[in-house]
This record gives C-alpha cells, sequence and structure tokens, in this order.
C-alpha cells in the first residue's frame, strides 16, 4: 500500500477475492444452440429419402439439385448427382426420392425426362419451359421389393399414370408408316396410342406396344382386326378413285384403326398380339379366313408367261379368294412331245372356303377339288384391275369345259386343267380399235375433201352461179303477174255465169230425180236384181266341169301351137304386110276426109235424134230398160242351156287356129316385124317428124280454141242428149237380150275368129321377142339416141314458147269465166242440189224394199251358179272361153301398143 | 486516454475501493449493493463476463458456418432458381466485374464478422492474464468492435430489401435463404458477446503489470 494523493481517503476494506466459480446462464444458449442443430440434422438425414439411381441414354436438361422427380405432377423427389456408367454409355442420374415414396419404386417403374415437345397432335411439356425440365416417374400404388436402380425411358410410357386400359401388342410387315405415339383410332375417335416400334426377335417383323384406353379396351376380342390408316390412301379401279385422307396426325405420324367386324371373340389377355393389315379391306377379308381352314396346294399349268402373275396373286372362286399363288416357274410336261415351256403355278388353295365343310386331311380337299374338275372346273387367268396388268388365277366352272381331270403325278402337285384366258378384254379391244383408227384412209379422205371443196369454190366464183339469185327474182315477178292474173279471173263475170249454169243443171237433176221417184225406179230395180239372182244361180249350174275345161283349153292351146307352126300362119304375117299397105292407101285416098265429114253429120243427126228426150223422158226409158234388163237377165238363164254347143265350136275353132298357126306365113311375120321396126327408126329419122312436132304446137293452139268453144257450148243440154240416146241404147240391149242364144252363137264365131286372130298374134309377138330381141334393142337404143339428139336441137325450144302462149289462153278462159255473176249463181247452184239431195232422200226411202229384192236376185243368181257346179260342162267350156278371150285381149292390145310405137307403120304399110 | 502517459495515474477505482456505477457513474464504497442514486446494481467486476463472452461467441460462430454453408438469396427469375451462398454471390460479382460491388459484400458479409470474432476472442484471451499490451489500444479495439457491429447487419437488410421489393411472381422473386436468418443471429450473438465483455477488465491486468514493474 502506498500513500497515493491520488488515492480516496478511506479506503475501503481490501475486497475479497471470491474465487467462487460462477457458471453463467448465457451458456445455455450455446448448448441449445447445438442441440437445435443437433436435431435438425438428425431430423434431416432421418428424412433424407432413399437415393435411387436411373439410367438414361442422356440427361439433357437435368441439373443436379434443381431437376425435380415428379410423380403425378408432385415433387417427390431432386436430382442430386449426375454421373456416367463405368462404360460412359449411359447417364446415371441420382434422385433423392422422398421416404414416403421410395417403397412404391419397385420393377414397375418407369422413369422419363419430361421436356417441352411440339409433335403433330400438339404441345407436350409446355409448363417445362418455365419450371425448367423435370423427371416424371410412374409406378403403380403396390409396395413391391424396392429397387434403387432403374432403367429410364426415353419418352413417356404409352400407359398414362393412372390411366385404365389394355396393353396390346402390335404385330406388322414394317413400321414405315407407324411412328411412335401413332394414334390407335376406333371409329374415328383417338383411343389409344402406340409405342417405339422394334423388331421381333427373330427379325422378321416388327412389333408395337400399344395401350387402348379403357372404355375402348372392352371393344377388343380376338375377332378384332387392326389396320393401317395412315395417310392418304387412293385406290384406282373399276368403281371409280377411291381416296381417303386421315387426320393430320395421321398422315404425319401414321396410325391405326381398329374394329371388330364380326362377333363370337374371345376376351383378350394384356400383351395380346394382333397383326395391322394393310388396309381395311384386307383386315375385312381376313376375318373370313378360318385360322384353322387347311390349305392344299395344287399347281396349274399356262400356256404362255403371263406377266402380272406373281407369287401372292390371289386365287379366286367365284369372286372370293380362296387361296394364293405361291410359286411360279416354268415347266416342260413330260408327255408334252413339242416339249413347249409353260408355266407352272403353285397354288395353295383352302378347300374349306371352297364349300367342304370338314376336311379330315389334304386328301379329302384333293377329291373335293376332282369332284369340282369333273363339273368343269378350270384355272384361268384372270385380270384383277381394269388394264389387266394385275394377274390373278381364278377357279371358274365353265359349262362346256372339254373333258379334264385333275391330274396326278405331272407335276409335284396336283394339276388342275386350265382354260383360255381373258386376259386380254379391255386391253386388246382398245389396241383393235386404234390399229383401225390407224388403218382409216385419212389422207386420201382429206385430198378428196379438198378437191371438193376447190370444186365448190370454183361453181360458187362462176358468173352464171352468180346471176342466179337475179333469174330467181325475175321468176318470183312472173308469178306475181300470175297469181294477179289468177285473182283477174276469179272475179271475172264468166264464172258466175258458169255457176249459175251449175245450179240450173241441179235443179234439172232434182226434178230428174223426184221423177225416179215417182215411177218406183227402185221397186224395178228390185226386180231386175232378183232375175240377175236366177241367171247367177244357172250359170253357177253351167260352170260345173271345171278340170275339163281346163284339158280342153290346153288341148285348144297346143293346137293353137301347132297352128302358129304351119305354113299358113308363116304366111299370115306378108299377107298383114300386105293389108297395111292397103290400109296407108286407103289412109292416103282423099275418100277418108268425105269419110270424116259423114261421120261429123251423122254424129250431128245422133245428137238431133237424141235431143227430144228430156229428163222425165230419160226416167221413163231407163225404167223400161230395167224392165228389160230383167228379161235379159231371165234369157241369160234360158241361154245358157246352149253353152255345150258353144264349147264344141270353140274346140273346132282351136283346131283351125292351130292349122293357122302351124303355117308359113305366120313364120315369115317377125321377119316382117323386123322390117316394120327398120322402117320406124328410119322414120323417126325423117326430117318430118320434126315438121309434124311443129304441127303439134298447132294443133295444141286448135285444142285451145275448141276448148274455148266448149265452154260456151251448153254441156248440160248435151248430158241429158246423151243419156237419152243411151237410154235408147239400153232399150236395144234389152232387144237384143231377148235373142240371146243367137247372141251366144254370134259371140261363138266371134270368138272363133278372135281367138284365132289372138294366138297368131301371140304367137308373131313369141317369135318376134325371141327372133329379133336383141336387134329390137339396138333399135330401140339407137331411136332413142336420135330422139335425144331431136330434142337437143333448136326447135325443141320452140315447145316451151308454144306452151306458154297455151297457158297464156288458159288464163283469158279463166278470165272471161271470172266476168259473169259467179258467186250469186253458185248460191243458186247450192240451194238446187239441196233439193236434189231432198229427192234422193226420198227415194232412198224405198230402199229396203229395193234391197229385199236385191236379195232375192242375188238368192237366184245363186241357183244359178250352182247349177254351174262341178262336173258341169258348161263350166269347163266358159272357161276355156274365157281363157281364150283374154288371151285375145292380151294379143290385140299388144299389137295395139306396137302400133302406137310405129304409127307409121300404118301410113308407110310396113 | 495515452496509457502510457497515465500509467501512474491510472489508478482504478476498484483500488481505491469504490465502486462506479455503470449506469449513472456515480462512486459508491465498495460492497455497495445498489446504486443510492439510480439503483442500479453495483458491481466491480463482472465475474461472469468471460464466459458470457465466450458463450454467445460460441453461439455467434456457430451460426455462422451455415450462414456461409447456406444459400443466402434464392433468386427465381422464370422458372429458374438461382441460389447464392455470401461468397458465391461475391464470386459471382467478381466475374460479372463488378469488382467494387463484391468488394463491399465481401467487407460486410466476411471480413467484418470475422474480424470481430477475432477481436472479440483475442480480448477475452488476453484480459485473463496480465499482459504487455497498452490498455489504450485495446479499449479502442474495443469501441471499434462495437461500434462497427451494427454495420455487420448490412448484408441482411440488402436480402431484406431485396424480398421486400422483386416480388413478381412468376417473372422474378428473391426470397431469403437459411443463410441470411443464420447470418442475422450471428451477427446479433457476436454483438451481445461484444456487449458481454467487461472493458474494465482491460486495465485490471495492467494494473498488476505496473505493481509488477514498480517491485
Amino acid at each position: 500500500m502506498t500513500d497515493d494523493p491520488d488515492r480516496p481517503a478511506s479506503p475501503v476494506a481490501e475486497p475479497t477475492r471470491q474465487m467462487r466459480r460462477v457458471v453463467s446462464a448465457v451458456w445455455l444458449v450455446p448448448i441449445m444452440a447445438v442441440l437445435v442443430a443437433l436435431a435438425i440434422a438428425w431430423q434431416s438425414w432421418q428424412s433424407r429419402g432413399v437415393l435411387i439411381a436411373v439410367t438414361f441414354p442422356d440427361a439433357s436438361g437435368v441439373e443436379a439439385g434443381t431437376t425435380t422427380l415428379r410423380y403425378r405432377e408432385v415433387t417427390v423427389g431432386v436430382v442430386e448427382d449426375i454421373g456416367f456408367t463405368a462404360d460412359l454409355q449411359f447417364v446415371n442420374v441420382y434422385i433423392r426420392v422422398n421416404n414416403a415414396i421410395a417403397p412404391y419404386l419397385d420393377e414397375d417403374a418407369s422413369f422419363w425426362i419430361v421436356q417441352p415437345e411440339v409433335t403433330a397432335r400438339g404441345v407436350e411439356g409446355l409448363n417445362t419451359i418455365l419450371s425448367g425440365t423435370y423427371i416424371e416417374g410412374t409406378w403403380d400404388n403396390t409396395i413391391d421389393e424396392p429397387r434403387v436402380a432403374f432403367l429410364g425411358d426415353e419418352r413417356a410410357p404409352i400407359v398414362p399414370p393412372g390411366v385404365e386400359g389394355t396393353p396390346i401388342v402390335l404385330r406388322a410387315r414394317d413400321s414405315a408408316r407407324l411412328g411412335p405415339g401413332a394414334p390407335i383410332l376406333y371409329r374415328g375417335i383417338e383411343v389409344g396410342e402406340v409405342a417405339d416400334p422394334r423388331l421381333s426377335p427373330d427379325g422378321t417383323e416388327v412389333r408395337v406396344d400399344a395401350f387402348i384406353r379403357a372404355p375402348y379396351d372392352r371393344r377388343l376380342s380376338t375377332a378384332t382386326r387392326f389396320w393401317d390408316s395412315s395417310g392418304i390412301s387412293a385406290t384406282l379401279g373399276a368403281g371409280g378413285v377411291d381416296l381417303r385422307i386421315g387426320s393430320i396426325a395421321s398422315i404425319l405420324e401414321g396410325g391405326v384403326t381398329f374394329d371388330t367386324l364380326i362377333s363370337g371373340g374371345e376376351p383378350i389377355r394384356a400383351g395380346q398380339i394382333f397383326s395391322i393389315f394393310e388396309d381395311e379391306a384386307a383386315a375385312l377379308a381376313s376375318t373370313y379366313e378360318t385360322p384353322s381352314g387347311r390349305s392344299i396346294r395344287l399347281s396349274a399349268l399356262f400356256p404362255s408367261a403371263a406377266s402380272g402373275l406373281s407369287e401372292g396373286s390371289p386365287v379366286l372362286y367365284q369372286g372370293v379368294r380362296v387361296g394364293v399363288v405361291t410359286d411360279l416357274t416354268g415347266f416342260i410336261r413330260p408327255d408334252d412331245p413339242t416339249e413347249q415351256v409353260q408355266l407352272l403355278t403353285v397354288l395353295s388353295v383352302q378347300p374349306a372356303r371352297m364349300g367342304l365343310d370338314n376336311m379330315v386331311n389334304d386328301l379329302d380337299g384333293i377329291d373335293f377339288v376332282d369332284d369340282l374338275v369333273d363339273e368343269g372346273l378350270r384355272a384361268r387367268l384372270t385380270s384383277l384391275s381394269l388394264f389387266g396388268s394385275d394377274l390373278g388365277v381364278e377357279l371358274a366352272t365353265i359349262p362346256d369345259a372339254p373333258p379334264g381331270d385333275l391330274e396326278i403325278g405331272v407335276a409335284e402337285n396336283p394339276l388342275l386343267p386350265s382354260a383360255e384366258s381373258e386376259i386380254s378384254g379391255l386391253t386388246a379391244s382398245a389396241e383393235g380399235v386404234l390399229d383401225r383408227i390407224n388403218d382409216l384412209p385419212i389422207e386420201e379422205l382429206l385430198a378428196s375433201a379438198t378437191n371438193l371443196l376447190d370444186n365448190i369454190n370454183r361453181i360458187a366464183a362462176d358468173d352464171a352461179t352468180r346471176a342466179l339469185p337475179a333469174e330467181t327474182l325475175a321468176l318470183l315477178e312472173d308469178s306475181r303477174d300470175l297469181v294477179r292474173d289468177g285473182r283477174n279471173i276469179i272475179s271475172s263475170p264468166e264464172v258466175a255465169s258458169v255457176l249459175l249454169a251449175m245450179s240450173e243443171t241441179a235443179q234439172d237433176l232434182r226434178a230428174i230425180t223426184a221423177d225416179i221417184e215417182e215411177r218406183q225406179v227402185a221397186t224395178l230395180l228390185a226386180d231386175t236384181l232378183e232375175a240377175t239372182g236366177a241367171a247367177a244361180a244357172n250359170v253357177a249350174e253351167g260352170t260345173e266341169d271345171f278340170a275339163a275345161l281346163t284339158a280342153q283349153a290346153q288341148d285348144t292351146l297346143a293346137g293353137a301351137s301347132a297352128l302358129l307352126n304351119d305354113e299358113d300362119t308363116q304366111a299370115l304375117p306378108g299377107v298383114t304386110r300386105e293389108a297395111l299397105t292397103g290400109a296407108r292407101d286407103l289412109l292416103d285416098a282423099p275418100e277418108l276426109d268425105t269419110i270424116l265429114a259423114d261421120t261429123a253429120a251423122a254424129v250431128a243427126d245422133i245428137r238431133s235424134l237424141v235431143a227430144p228426150f228430156d229428163g222425165s223422158a230419160l226416167a221413163a226409158t231407163i225404167t223400161s230398160a230395167l224392165d228389160r234388163l230383167d228379161r235379159v237377165a231371165a234369157d241369160v238363164a234360158a241361154g245358157t242351156a246352149d253353152l255345150d254347143t258353144l264349147r264344141g265350136t270353140i274346140d273346132s275353132i282351136a283346131a283351125s287356129a292351130e292349122a293357122l298357126v302351124a303355117s308359113a306365113d305366120t313364120q315369115a311375120l317377125p321377119g316382117a316385124a323386123r322390117g316394120l321396126l327398120d322402117d320406124g327408126r328410119a322414120l323417126v329419122n325423117s326430117p318430118e317428124i320434126e315438121t309434124i312436132l311443129i304441127e303439134l304446137a298447132s294443133v295444141t293452139a286448135d285444142i285451145g280454141a275448141i276448148t274455148r268453144e266448149l265452154a260456151e257450148r251448153e254441156a248440160v243440154q248435151r248430158l241429158t242428149d246423151a243419156l237419152d240416146a243411151a237410154a235408147q241404147a239400153a232399150d236395144s240391149v234389152a232387144e237384143g237380150v231377148q235373142n240371146l242364144p243367137e247372141i251366144t252363137a254370134s259371140a261363138e264365131r266371134v270368138l272363133a275368129s278372135a281367138e284365132t286372130l289372138g294366138a297368131g298374134l301371140n304367137d308373131l309377138t313369141d317369135k318376134a321377142n325371141a327372133l329379133a330381141l336383141d336387134e329390137l334393142v339396138n333399135s330401140t337404143t339407137q331411136l332413142m339416141q336420135t330422139a335425144d339428139a331431136f330434142l337437143s336441137s333448136d326447135e325443141a325450144d320452140d315447145v316451151p314458147v308454144v306452151l306458154a302462149d297455151t297457158l297464156e289462153e288458159l288464163r283469158l278462159t279463166i278470165e272471161t269465166i271470172r266476168t259473169g255473176g259467179t258467186l250469186d249463181n253458185l248460191n243458186v247452184t247450192l240451194r238446187s242440189a239441196a233439193g236434189a239431195a231432198e229427192s234422193i232422200q226420198a227415194g232412198a226411202a224405198d230402199l229396203p224394199a229395193l234391197l229385199a229384192r236385191l236379195q232375192a236376185v242375188t238368192r237366184d243368181a245363186s241357183a244359178v251358179l250352182q247349177t254351174y257346179g262341178d262336173g258341169s260342162r258348161v263350166n269347163t267350156e266358159l272357161y276355156t272361153a274365157l281363157r281364150a278371150v283374154a288371151r285375145a285381149a292380151e294379143d290385140v292390145s299388144s299389137l295395139s301398143r306396137t302400133i302406137e310405137r310405129n304409127p307409121n307403120s300404118l301410113l308407110l304399110g310396113r | 486516454m495515452d496509457g502510457s502517459g497515465h500509467r501512474r495515474a491510472a489508478l482504478t477505482a476498484r483500488t481505491a475501493g469504490l465502486v462506479g456505477c455503470r449506469q449513472c457513474t456515480r462512486v459508491s464504497p465498495l460492497g455497495t449493493e445498489l446504486c443510492p442514486r439510480c439503483g442500479g446494481r453495483l458491481e466491480s467486476r463482472d465475474e461472469t463476463s468471460l464466459q458470457k463472452v465466450w458463450a454467445w461467441w460460441l453461439v455467434g460462430v456457430m451460426f455462422y458456418i451455415p450462414a456461409n454453408v447456406y444459400p443466402m438469396l434464392i433468386t427465381r427469375t422464370v422458372g429458374r432458381s438461382q441460389e447464392d451462398t455470401i461468397v458465391g454471390g461475391v464470386v459471382e460479382l467478381t466475374h460479372y466485374g463488378a469488382w467494387g460491388v463484391a468488394a463491399i459484400v465481401f467487407f460486410a458479409s466476411v471480413m467484418i464478422p470475422v474480424g470481430k470474432f477475432i477481436a472479440i476472442g483475442y480480448l477475452a484471451m488476453i484480459v485473463r492474464k496480465p499482459h504487455g499490451h497498452k490498455p489504450g489500444h485495446l479499449l479502442h479495439l474495443y469501441e471499434v468492435v462495437e461500434w462497427i457491429g451494427r454495420w455487420s447487419m448490412i448484408d441482411v437488410f440488402v436480402v431484406a430489401i431485396l424480398v421486400a421489393l422483386v416480388q413478381f411472381e412468376l417473372l422474378a422473386s428473391i426470397n431469403p435463404g437459411i443463410a441470411a436468418v443464420c447470418f442475422a443471429l450471428s451477427v446479433v450473438f457476436t454483438m451481445l458477446s461484444a456487449m458481454s465483455f467487461d472493458s474494465r477488465r482491460i486495465w485490471d491486468e495492467i494494473e498488476t503489470v505496473t505493481k509488477e514493474g514498480a517491485e
């Protein structure tokens, strides 16, 4: 202790140095901190989780400590480390997984890295753009033996976590159109997808894991068929173009469609293997394949190579595919002497699809096919497509096939007989058509067409053609003038007067008709008809012996033939010639004019004679004429009895005609005829003909004048006169008919001479035909040529001029007709006609009685005809006579034709 | 304040048999329990001071370890999350060329805390037995440590401000890591450690030395 002034004055007692150790409570703080730290460490150690290793091919975007493991989008772990496997082939990602999850990570756990992915079906993993890549894991909800090492997947498994469904395996020939993730469609709905294709263990096919989601996997059965629906399929066939386009996704990634096409399938288990067919048709076709159907192997020989037929070509039976071509080789039949190489096809055929129900072994199938071959089954090549490029083998039943058998022992397999193929079809036809088109003379045709067009050009350019329209115009103007003239004619008063005259005529006619009614003409007519009926009955009796008549006619003809051969007949032409010469002299004689004048005077007399008869007298005359006709008919009935004698006379006529024909003059007749023709030709050549034609023109003019004259006369009055004369004539006829037997005898004579003449002329004509035909033709030809030359001469041009004059005359005539009060007279005429019609109606009231009489006449006529029944000689002879009359008429007509052709023969006497 | 100059005058209250109140500075006779003026508890020397210092120091160091190991900031920008420790952040800043910022962060977050640990530990170590250091220097050191302690929280402040400002949901967000809490606790415990140090002890041992030197 020192005395230090700084020290306080009263030092306190020396502090007792307390050596007691005091522990501060602050020490609790670090102890607590350590304890807490230890607790935390312990806890984190405890909940650290399990470290698993997942092996990936690469670990793009995976970062240690950052990348998480997620399960159903919940983070259940974190990547702790990333490393490589020992051989640096893979990346090991070490993931610390939560303890709660770790027990579930057994062998069915799968891991994949989720990255943003843009595919054809959409964008996936978009959230990873923000959150970064993460690892997704999936596993089932059962605790199994845990594992810590896993093989990661490259992409998400096709079975999404927590999705129910059925995994299956698809089998395809190649996966060209089947990418991973390709959709599986069921009727257009995406019901699943496929995973990565992989090769099957033996490398022959591709297998793809696929997954069908839950509600749709009930559609799966063993009968389900899958087919490739990817992309675009276009089929060109006979039915048109079939274009199918799938969804965009299926175009890019491919796709598989399935359907259960038939019922009866059994339920499947997970992992069932299905085949993918090319298309729906193939899938459908496969539906009908009986898996247990056995195949037999057959062969067929085809004569030639068939491009388009290949292994796998179908074998069709009645349009159904029953097998396939399995092999194609060249083949020479051992029993073929020509050693021709043929195409041997081996067919694998399922007889079950051809109708064989239960085939126990191959022999059954071959027997079955053998039976079909006996019924006509043949193998032939057939075209599968429109243009025949794809061929198949068709087993066709040909009804009329040549006999064939299923040959066993020729080739390795039973040999089916083959038939001619129908390959060519359309192709051949098309080729034929093209060939024909090629063969067409198109060049020549074009040349001809060019010439034709040139000619038409020339014609069109010709001046004459250009003058045509002007001439046509002139023609039309002439026509207009003509029509104007016609109109003037119709409006002329002459026409009116004509109509007035017609009216008067009609009035007269009505008076006549009324008179006829009064005198009951109809009744008389009925009587007449009755008599005619009786006469017809007699005729019927007379015409019995028809056959005999024919025979006699034949005899007559024979006689006529002999007559023609006779010398006298030969001499006839000469005589005829002389007669013709005489006739010409006669015509040349001036007395003929006198005769004609006399004739005209006679006609005038007759007219004056007939004139006294008026209309009422005419009716009376007709009545009396009918009365007489009645009697005539009765006499005919009596007269027919004499027909037998008539036949005898005809016989004798035939005999004399025969003698005449046989005469030498008849033979000379053709020569004379020939001379006659020569003369005709000379006549035509002569200049006189031209003068004749000129005169003809003047004659035509005269005719026109005569026509004018006639128009001026009273034609009606003359008609009345004529009727009066006819009535008188009928009266005379009636008188004449009373002497029918005499008439018949006269007729016999006339017929006899006529027949003689006719037979001679007939033979003459025949001979003329036979002898001088060529000369005749030549002469005619020359005649025609001459006529042609004549017509082309200048005089022929005068004819139209004359014709035009005639027409002008005609026009004048019509004009004169027009100048009368035509229309008024027409009205009067029509009224008179109406009156006449009324009279006719009254007369018709008596018609029933008339008809009754007519019926009676018909009955009598029928009786008469019956008398001329079979066997009657009258019948026969009448037939002969009629034949002779017909022949005579023919001969007269031919003679008149000859004279008509050569009128100058009459003039010249040749 | 010059120790050497006042060595002779370095009469401590304890030597004078007095005890000074640390709150109102009234000097009372040694042995007095309570300050007659402010009622404060009078104690000539805190016997448990060093224990407290060491205890708080230890806790502070303990918290400083995770504060550096675990991430201080968790930055999420558009799905990407980045965790930065203190040193990592400094290194990253240097990579970006921000040397100044890196230096500040490094100074505030590493140099100061570590320096404080060393300083406190050195003082607590040295005052237990007589030492040859001038008490004035030691007192300066202690005062610096106490003064700078409040600035040690600059890192935590930065983190707190960033976390409050940058919250843009998906685009960007910054969250404090576990290290921020640890760092803050470490600073707090370090300050407690520094406050627990009884600076009067600095003088006691000097006295002893002087006494020995006088003898």
